[in-house]
């Protein structure tokens, strides 16, 4: 489908609801339509074209435009451009139909404007609080331009959270909000009879850290790839890249190609090491350790090689907007062609030994369903809906940096299973030692130095950008409305996460309570980016530095 | 003579101290082969290669603060570690570790022993259950009802196994179907699928990995143990010590021929064969992940108990054929 038939397709069926239409960069179109008409118009993006839903993004715009708005956020896949659905609310009395009952991924989207922005959703489903806190008080809405980001309303317990009630004959059993499974805050409330689970209940977000309204009140376009890259411990560099990629598609920024191959090569370690970090957490989660201590160890060279490269393990603090900040001498390939194929070869050691092993199988085979159809309806990404045989991947559907130079499969499965999504993230790492050396060979032939776009002019203000990046848990888009002040007026993140973990109720539902931990760890759960929260502990005065030696030294005293 | 005798069956060997000593010492060899399994190096820095660590453990929980919740039953919270350590320990006592002289018959060796050893093991069982019933938290009770749902299915599996060598020999006592063995060593071999049988379902008597069901740390915390804290835990750790050393004590006197030759070469067999059992223990654990509850009893049902009984019939046979 091209842009011009979608037009077409929306002017015809939703008729005097079709407002007009922009394209404000190559691969995106903007359409404007009244709120009247946008159940609609969403309902013939999500049933009668390829369309895929990303996510609705709310946005203030009461100081330029004299309105709220809300974003709802559309990729055709293998047509390779976004489609956006620009919604105006009333600047008094915000108020824009629900979609939720055509998308059901659009449900948190739509909760969490509500709740920080004050935007009504009449018809939504389940229009309890998301992300606010339990003693927030009413009619604060912390994203709101007025409301200044270090103000801190005082407690309104009585706003406690319902959870839903008992279904009849059921126990509750409850994961969370600290369990040793989950690494971080987050509350599965299981309904269960026995050992089955009959119904479950969520609540996250214990930890929101507001990271969107310091971008738009504090931080400018040179820090916030910094802040964005510490959305996550794992997949920083993904937000990281994601963020520079906006800002670059937005003022229309040139990358140097080395650039795009350096980040290609920090974005495909970041993968490779997260695999690794899955797959020995999913072992831990089912009780095989020996797979937590082998991955885990085969992946130390790889962070070690990060560290080499960036002079962090994680947390690069690689990127800045046009470019990257450290080069990769050509001294250091030799180097790090060793420690992949070292760990290629240990991979397919992995490989072959969990393929074939039969606890593994009768633990991970047929728990954690999630077919096409559940994966659409709930917008699902990345490995989860690779195994439920959808091949995207915004790697190959929206080539960023390098990905359009290199030569890789995109691996699905059709077992829609925990199973599934194993072997695509072993097999996908495969893929990624591939991309890695063929970007090497290219550094090899680039000039070196050549790494970064000085900016002499503002980022002009009102431009709009999406990006999609493919992070190991799935496809990571982030949305910007640049703004005046060398700061966004709007900028959203929707981590992998966001979409993956409302589908854990529907995987869960009717399977044992020993599967509930590893169907949870299936999607590679990343609470803290979907809280976009982290602690960062920052030492002051003297830090001394251990290094490598140093450190396994000790460790093997 | 003989009283004295007794008394160090009963306090030293292999009694009380012995059963102390040796099961945190089989705790760190089955942490070390664990360890090498994974490419680790396991407790390094207690003793000579970490040799102390599970006594430290065991001194650190004792000196830790013991919580008794207030909505448990606090009498049956507090007695069943006691209850459950103290089957264990009896159940020590009845290993043939002593080659007493036909003249004097040691107290604890007794035709039967076999069925009162291998009883006295299962109690532990029953008390985690009662422990998780005792500690009203919903984590404990899974946990406890899982224990019961494995006992049902390892059970079974277990007595037929040690059926089958105590048929083949004739007796119900330990030492004498060690005996039996010992003349005739090559009959060991008869019994190699009730071994394996046995050995897996000692595995799932000590809820190790792939069978570490009712406390699985991911799913249910620490199941029936969860409230437990201080020196209750501390008792039911070294209980699970103990349970294996005597567990595998059983087995090698049943499968591997006993421990002959008086009171040092016998020791050293007993350490010998016990690390043998305690190896195939721990290899079995780095090489599995945890089944789910329902696979279990299927595995137990389908496999374990058939091949038990496949094996009952074949000593039957052979028993006929040899006489």
């Amino acid at each position: 489908m091209t842009k011009q038939d979608i037009l077409s397709l929306l002017k015809a069926k939703v008729g005097s609801g079709f407002i007009g239409s922009i394209e404000p960069i190559p691969d995106q179109l903007w359409v404007e339509v009244r709120p009247e008409a946008v159940i609609q118009a969403v309902e013939i993006l999500h049933r009668q074209t390829s369309a895929r839903y990303l996510v609705s993004v709310g946005s203030d715009e009461r100081d330029i435009k004299k309105r709220f708005a809300v974003y709802h956020l559309f990729t055709f896949d293998k047509d390779h451009f976004f489609v956006t659905l620009d919604v105006t609310a009333d600047p008094h009395t915000p108020k824009v139909p629900s979609i939720t009952n055509v998308i059901a991924g659009a449900n948190w989207s739509e909760r969490e404007i509500r709740d920080l922005l004050g935007i009504q959703f009449p018809g939504h489903p389940d229009p309890r609080r998301l992300v606010l806190a339990d003693d927030w008080p009413a009619e604060v809405y912390p994203l709101r331009k007025e409301f200044d980001y270090s103000r801190k309303p005082e407690s309104h317990p009585e706003q406690a959270y319902q959870f839903k009630d008992n279904p009849p004959g059921t126990t509750v059993v409850a994961m969370g909000p600290y369990f040793p499974v989950f690494e971080e805050a987050t509350y599965f409330r299981l309904y269960v009879e026995g050992e089955k689970v009959v119904d479950v209940d969520y609540r996250g977000f214990y930890a929101h850290r507001g990271i969107e309204k310091l971008g738009d009140q504090t931080l400018t376009y040179n820090q916030i790839p910094f802040m964005a890259e510490r959305i996550c411990g794992i997949c920083g560099f993904v937000h990281n890249v994601s963020f520079c990629k906006l800002v670059e598609h937005a003022a229309d920024i040139k990358v140097p190609r080395r650039a795009d191959y350096i980040r290609t090569i920090m974005l495909e370690l970041e993968r490779i090491h997260s695999h690794a970090l899955w797959l020995g957490v999913a072992g831990h989660i089912i009780g095989f350790d020996t797979v937590l201590m082998q991955t885990w160890r085969m992946r130390e060279p790889i962070m070690w090689l990060c560290e080499k490269i960036t002079g962090n393990r994680k947390t690069y603090g690689m990127n800045l907007i046009g470019g990257v900040r450290r080069d990769i001498p050509k001294a250091l390939v030799p180097e790090i062609r060793t420690k992949i194929s070292n760990m290629e070869k240990e991979w397919l050691a992995v490989l072959d030994a969990v393929k074939d092993d039969t606890t593994l199988r009768m633990r991970l085979e047929k728990v954690g369903i999630l077919n096409k159809e559940g994966c659409h309806e709930w917008a699902a990404v990345g490995p989860v809906a690779r195994a439920a045989d959808l091949d995207m991947d915004a790697r190959k559907d929206h080539p960023y940096c390098a990905y359009d130079a290199v030569e890789f499969k995109v691996i699905t499965a059709d077992s829609n299973d925990v199973w599934g999504r194993t072997v695509v993230r072993i097999l996908e790492t495969l893929e990624s030692f591939k991309i890695v050396n063929q970007s090497l060979d290219a550094l090899m032939e680039l000039p070196e130095g050549d790494i970064i776009t000085e900016i002499r002019q503002d980022i002009p203000a009102g431009r709009i950008a999406i990006s999609a990046v493919e992070a190991p848990r799935g496809e990571d888009v982030h949305f910007l409305l640049t703004g005046g002040n060398n700061r966004p007026v709007r900028w959203r993140v929707r981590c992998p996460t966001y979409p993956n973990l409302p589908t854990i109720p529907d995987m869960v539902r009717g399977e044992q309570v020993a599967d509930v931990p590893i169907i949870v760890g299936s999607i590679d759960p990343c609470f803290s980016c979907t809280e976009r929260m982290e602690v960062v502990d920052v030492n002051s005065g003297n830090i001394r530095i251990y290094g490598q030696e140093e450190l396994s030294r000790w460790t093997a005293r | 003579m003989d009283i004295l005798k007794i008394f160090l069956y009963l306090l030293v060997y292999p009694g009380l101290l012995f059963l102390f000593v040796y099961s945190t010492f089989v705790e760190w060899i089955d942490r070390k082969l664990y360890a090498k399994f994974q490419n680790r190096m396991g407790p390094m820095y207690t003793g000579s290669h970490g040799i102390l660590q599970p006594i430290a453990d065991f001194v650190k929980l004792m000196a830790k603060e013991d919580i008794v919740p207030d909505k448990a039953d606090k009498k049956l919270f507090n007695a069943v570690p006691i209850l459950a350590l103290t089957s264990v320990l009896t159940a020590g006592l009845l290993l043939p570790v002593w080659h007493f002289s036909d003249a004097f018959q040691s107290a604890t060796s007794f035709q039967g022993d076999l069925i009162v050893i291998a009883y006295l093991l299962a109690l532990p069982s029953f008390a985690y259950f009662l422990a998780g019933w005792a500690s009203a938290s919903m984590y404990s009770a899974i946990g406890g009802v899982r224990v019961l749902t494995l006992l049902f299915a390892y059970e079974v599996p277990m007595f037929l196994a040690i059926l089958s060598p105590a048929v083949m020999a004739g007796s119900w006592r330990m030492a004498e179907i060690a005996a039996y063995y010992q003349a005739n060593p090559w009959y060991l071999l008869i019994n190699v699928f009730a071994f394996a049988v046995a050995v897996v379902a000692l595995q799932a008597k000590l809820e190790r990995v792939p069978f570490d069901i009712p406390h699985a740390e991911t799913e249910v915390v620490g199941g029936a143990f969860t409230e437990y804290s201080g020196r209750k835990l501390a008792m039911f750790r070294l209980l699970a010590d103990i349970q294996m050393v005597v567990g595998a004590g059983m087995i090698a006197a049943l499968f591997l021929g006993g421990f002959p030759g008086g009171l040092i070469p016998g020791f050293i067999w007993f350490v010998v064969k016990t690390l043998i059992v305690v190896f195939i223990l721990a290899a079995m654990r780095s090489v599995t992940a945890r089944l789910r509850i329902d696979q279990m009893v299927s595995f137990s049902w389908k496999w374990l108990a058939p091949l038990a009984l496949l094996q009952l019939v074949i000593v039957i046979f052979l028993k006929g054929y040899l006489q």
